[in-house]
């Protein structure tokens, strides 16, 4: 993919665009779950119905794709069952929720999802790892004024471990979301790790007033050293990390004509999305150093 | 079974099917050449006069007219570029004739688009042959004509591959060609990602096209067969020429002995894209300065030396050597990189005919190609390079007996190939990878043509090879590697390829012919992106990766009609154990080669159709090919099939060529081709506050249509210095079509992130493209 990338952009900065028409082939609905359990909080579950791509986007589509008539049950290893409730959330999109109200994320523990919705049922189930200690995040400064941030990940459990890095800018005003390249694994043999987070947008759309992000014309992936930056580091099982692995690279790779696209990962069986268990570390916070 | 026995096998049956000989006293036999660059001349009309017999020579340029019954013939010699010889022979002739002819004046300067060429002749359909001239017509793309763009222009080749250096025959993929220079095998046949070949073609006389049907001394490939062959170096052909381009510059020259028995031909080729870095830097900002950041080099070296020890035995060395280096360094996005990618080959070879007609032609033949990728990005670094070596001892002996025209032969090779040695540092892990195969293969083939009357002629070839792997060969999770000293065969292909091919002459101008062809193929192009790239690696043969093979069947119908020459071919083909690297595989661990595979299989067919003629100053061409190609792969979309990217359903070319006196000639070509598939999100789904894509399928769109129009102007200069000078002017994609590289979609957002708009992007690479360039030769 690095070869593959490199030669894009040389090929890129000789290259034309234009906007062009495309017929919107036959595509049928999927069920979409995009739910996670974090260990020591609720589970999330974000329910919607995929869409054909080249269809016309507005607030009343979108949520109309929401699915606000399912029933949730969860289940863990622990022995505790629950019917997640339905909430509104403005902080983040499509913005319904289905929650858990009692049940929190354990580590070691495992949760069975079944969700009936329009007469099918679809099921999912996760672990919760043990999650990876960080000791430290800290910036390395690429220019006078930005750096690319890293954090020093510790690993004691033995076992191959997957990680999944999620960042917040508060520069940016956004929320939580994972960084470019989000997902490691770590070799059992490896106790520890300096781990690139690499800066990303909260989404990986194209703004149509480009100049109104904060980092707009930064260097990729790097961070001003001014800004205060949460950084939440979690462990996944090895299912979780292929899920999101397969679905990061696929996105990081939409522009990339080189890239073989096969069918993406799921482990939502009738449906796809994730359904990640995540033993998370505390968040730690990136601050700059004062200046006189 | 040990390597030496096999050897010994063999060698048993190839010296018991030499020893035979034929040998008729009532037949005039002999080969047409051209009398300046002794090249053999294809197509050449042979009538005996006051007779109604007639033939025509071969693609050696044989000819033999038998059934003679009285003490003289005189034969009527004739070749629309050559001057027409007239010759009596008294019988019994000696048993091996010679006849140069002499080129006609008005010919040896450019010419255009001819509509002279005739395949009828030749027995097996799918055969195409491009001569020097035929080469240097065409529209110049960046300064330079290009050999490979030239033979995408036949019907059944694919010709709009900006950016793609790889080569589509009839539904085959980019590494089912088997390019040939001088019958050296040549792995890597482009530079600049695909905007050159490697072959020169100021050195270049003349190239063969086999689509799919090949006589069985071709080693197989599923798809075609490019036979490219230098000029020989001979006395009547000294001459230094060359090439100033927009990019690259190109010099070759033809030397030879005064008494003929020496001669060398070579030709040089340098691109100066450093040069545009040292000029950008005068009007360009650093930041906007592409060519500051990039570079991008390439280099081949070309030629061969001839020495005739006598009339009737010949030896040359061979040889060429081409690199292409790029370097990237962009610290504003942390990438660095460079790569480096090449061939290099040289063989020795000796033609000989004996007094008794058999011509035997022996090769020894050393090639090399490598690439190499070294890069980093944000403190990551990654290594990957690929090696190929292949030693190969080529025999051939071929007599004519009566109707007969036999050949068989005998060849022998060794590979040593590592295709893949990886290395990636990432955070604190260190992923490697890298094995080496030696394999090696033996390969016997007959082949027979029989003119069975005057009307009807039949071939029938068969190539047996037995592939070989030797160790060390590690199988999947066996640690243990064993030493190569030991001479196992660790696994074993034996493998048939028959040919089949007949030709019916319905009257003295329209023919039909069928061909069916098993071809083998024993090493793989594993492309490393969904399109061509220079980094492509090959594999062979493993016991996992079994030799892809392929049916192909084909009929054609010729037809010469009020000076119009029509083809139609109609093909099909079926492709088993293909492969399609899989690079997505989890990097967390070692991997096997072998395991990097998918395997699958492929359909293919379609019809091909051209028709050329010239009327008075102005020449033209027609070629259409309507067809379609698909692939299965078990690993993808559950095994579904599915368009092959490069499955072209409509692919014309139109030439026009028009010359208006001695000074000034112009041509034209329009080529339309339906867009390539390529694979795009169907459905899109939310995922942790952003859009995710959602495929239903593989290759499941098509872009739009590719076609452009390119225009080239010839003006001769006057000189009493140079045999030949001539200024080119090119226009590539005159009317400046946008045609499609890539597409991708981009989600818009604004300030509500309720509303989105959705736009498809297509990714153009060359927009109208001006060329100058001057060609002389002295």
């Amino acid at each position: 993919m690095k070869l593959t990338l490199f030669i894009l952009i040389a090929l890129m900065a000789t290259a034309c665009k234009k906007e062009i028409e495309l017929e919107q082939p036959y595509y049928e609905k999927q069920v979409v779950v995009d739910g996670y359990i974090e260990s020591g909080h609720y589970a999330y579950i974000f329910l919607t119905a995929s869409s054909p791509f080249l269809t016309e986007y507005d607030s009343v589509s979108i949520t109309e794709s929401f699915l606000n008539n399912a029933t949730i049950t969860l289940t863990s290893s622990l022995g505790e069952t629950e019917v997640l409730t339905l909430f509104r959330q403005n902080t983040f999109f499509p913005p319904f929720v289905y929650r858990s109200v009692s049940i929190k994320g354990v580590v070691g523990a495992t949760y069975q999802l079944d969700v009936k919705v329009g007469g099918r049922l679809i099921t999912a189930s996760t672990t919760i790892p043990v999650p990876p200690v960080v000791d430290s995040v800290y910036m390395e400064p690429s220019t006078d004024s930005t750096g690319i941030l890293k954090s020093r990940l510790h690993f004691n459990t033995g076992e191959n471990s997957y990680v999944l890095m999620q960042v917040k800018s508060t520069l940016s005003e956004e929320n939580f979301h994972a960084c470019y390249n989000p997902v490691l694994s770590i070799n059992a043999d490896n106790t520890q790790a300096i781990a690139n987070i690499l800066r990303s947008r909260e989404n990986n759309m194209y703004y149509v007033h480009p100049k109104k992000d904060y980092y707009y014309g930064y260097p990729k992936f790097q961070y001003s050293l001014n800004d205060s930056i949460l950084v939440k580091i979690g462990s996944l099982d090895q299912e979780g990390f292929q899920v999101m692995k397969s679905v990061f690279l696929d996105q990081a790779s939409n522009e990339n004509p080189f890239i073989f696209h096969n069918d993406l990962m799921t482990n939502i069986n009738g449906g796809i999305g994730r359904w990640t268990g995540i033993g998370v570390a505390p968040v730690l916070i990136y601050k700059p150093k004062k200046t006189i | 079974m040990k390597f030496g026995s096999l050897i010994h096998h063999w060698l048993i049956v190839i010296t018991l099917l030499f020893l035979s000989q034929w040998l008729d006293a009532s037949c005039i036999k002999g080969y047409i050449t051209d009398n300046q660059s002794h090249q053999p001349i294809q197509d050449v009309n042979i009538r005996v006069n006051n007779s109604k017999q007639a033939t025509a020579t071969d693609s050696t340029g044989y000819f033999e007219i038998c059934d003679l019954n009285t003490l003289s013939v005189t034969l009527t010699i004739s070749h629309t570029a050559y001057e027409t010889l007239t010759i009596t022979i008294e019988l019994p002739a000696k048993q091996l004739q010679y006849f140069p002819l002499l080129p006609k004046e008005n010919l040896t300067q450019e010419v255009l688009i001819e509509g002279k060429k005739t395949t009828q002749r030749e027995l097996m359909p799918g055969i195409q042959t491009l001569n020097q001239q035929d080469i240097l017509k065409m529209p110049q793309f960046m300064g330079e004509t290009d050999v490979l763009k030239a033979v995408q222009l036949m019907p059944g080749i694919q010709a709009a591959n900006e950016g793609n250096s790889g080569l589509y025959v009839r539904g085959g993929g980019a590494g089912h060609n088997l390019f040939l220079l001088d019958k050296m095998e040549l792995m890597n046949p482009s530079h600049l990602m695909g905007i050159y070949s490697v072959f020169n073609p100021l050195t270049t006389h003349h190239v063969d096209v086999y689509k799919g049907n090949a006589p069985s001394q071709y080693e197989g490939r599923l798809a075609s067969i490019i036979d490219v062959a230098s000029q020989h170096p001979v006395r009547e052909n000294n001459f230094v020429a060359g090439n100033i381009g927009n990019l690259a510059s190109n010099l070759a020259l033809s030397q030879s002995s005064k008494n003929g028995k020496w001669g060398i031909i070579a030709g040089v080729r340098r691109s100066y894209l450093e040069a545009l870095s040292l000029t950008s830097s005068a009007v360009l900002k650093d930041e906007d300065n592409y060519f500051k950041e990039n570079s991008y080099n390439f280099y081949d070296f070309n030629g061969k030396i001839r020495y005739a020890a006598n009339e009737n035995s010949f030896f040359y060395l061979t040889w060429y050597i081409g690199n292409d280096n790029f370097g990237i360094n962009n610290q504003s996005v942390g990438y660095t990189a460079k790569s480096q990618w090449g061939n290099g080959s040289i063989a020795l070879a000796w033609d000989r005919t004996s007094q008794k007609g058999f011509r035997f032609n022996h090769l020894i033949n050393y090639t090399a190609a490598n690439s190499q990728f070294d890069g980093n990005i944000i403190n990551n670094q990654a290594y990957f390079s690929s090696r190929l070596k292949q030693l190969s001892f080529k025999n051939q002996v071929s007599q004519n007996y009566g109707k007969h025209q036999l050949h068989a032969g005998l060849d022998i090779y060794g590979y040593q190939i590592t295709p893949f040695d990886f290395n990636y540092i990432y955070l604190n892990d260190t992923l490697s990878q890298k094995e080496t195969f030696r394999n090696g293969s033996l390969s016997l083939y007959v082949g027979d043509t029989y003119k069975i009357n005057m009307r009807n002629e039949i071939y029938a070839g068969i190539r047996l090879t037995d592939y070989l792997g030797f160790e060390p060969y590690t199988t999947v999770g066996d640690s243990t590697t064993k030493q190569y000293s030991s001479g196992e065969v660790t696994h074993h292909y034996f493998r048939l390829s028959p040919t089949l091919s007949f030709q019916h002459r319905i009257n003295e101008s329209s023919s039909f012919k069928a061909a069916y062809s098993l071809n083998q193929q024993y090493t793989h192009l594993a492309s490393i992106g969904t399109i061509p790239l220079p980094n492509d690696f090959w594999v062979p043969s493993t016991p996992q990766l079994k030799p892809e093979y392929s049916h192909q069947l084909t009929l054609g119908y010729y037809n010469q009609w009020r000076g119009i020459q029509y083809t139609v071919e109609v093909y099909g083909k079926q492709m088993n154990n293909l492969l399609l690297l899989n690079l997505n595989t989890d990097n967390t661990q070692t991997h096997h080669t072998e395991e990097m595979f998918y395997k699958g299989k492929g359909i293919a067919y379609g019809i091909d159709m051209s028709a050329e003629s010239a009327w008075k100053r102005l020449n033209y061409a027609f070629k259409y090919s309507l067809g379609h190609s698909q692939r299965s792969f078990n690993a993808i979309s559950n095994g579904d099939w599915f368009n092959d990217k490069y499955d072209r359903i409509h692919d014309l070319n139109v030439l026009l060529g028009y010359r208006l006196n001695q000074r000034w000639d112009f041509s034209a070509l329009w080529i339309y081709a339906t867009g390539n598939t390529t694979t795009l999100p169907a459905g899109r789904w939310w995922m942790m506050g952003t859009i995710m894509n959602d495929y239903n399928g593989y290759n499941n769109f098509r872009m739009p249509a590719y076609h452009r129009l390119d225009l080239s102007m010839n003006y001769h200069l006057k000189s009493n210095i140079f045999k030949e000078s001539v200024l080119n002017f090119s226009l590539i994609n005159a009317y400046n079509r946008m045609n499609p590289y890539f597409i991708f979609y981009k989600v818009y957002m604004d300030e509500n992130r309720y509303n989105l708009q959705i736009k498809v992007n297509q990714v153009s690479l060359f927009p109208i493209m001006p060329s100058f360039s001057w060609r002389f030769k002295f």
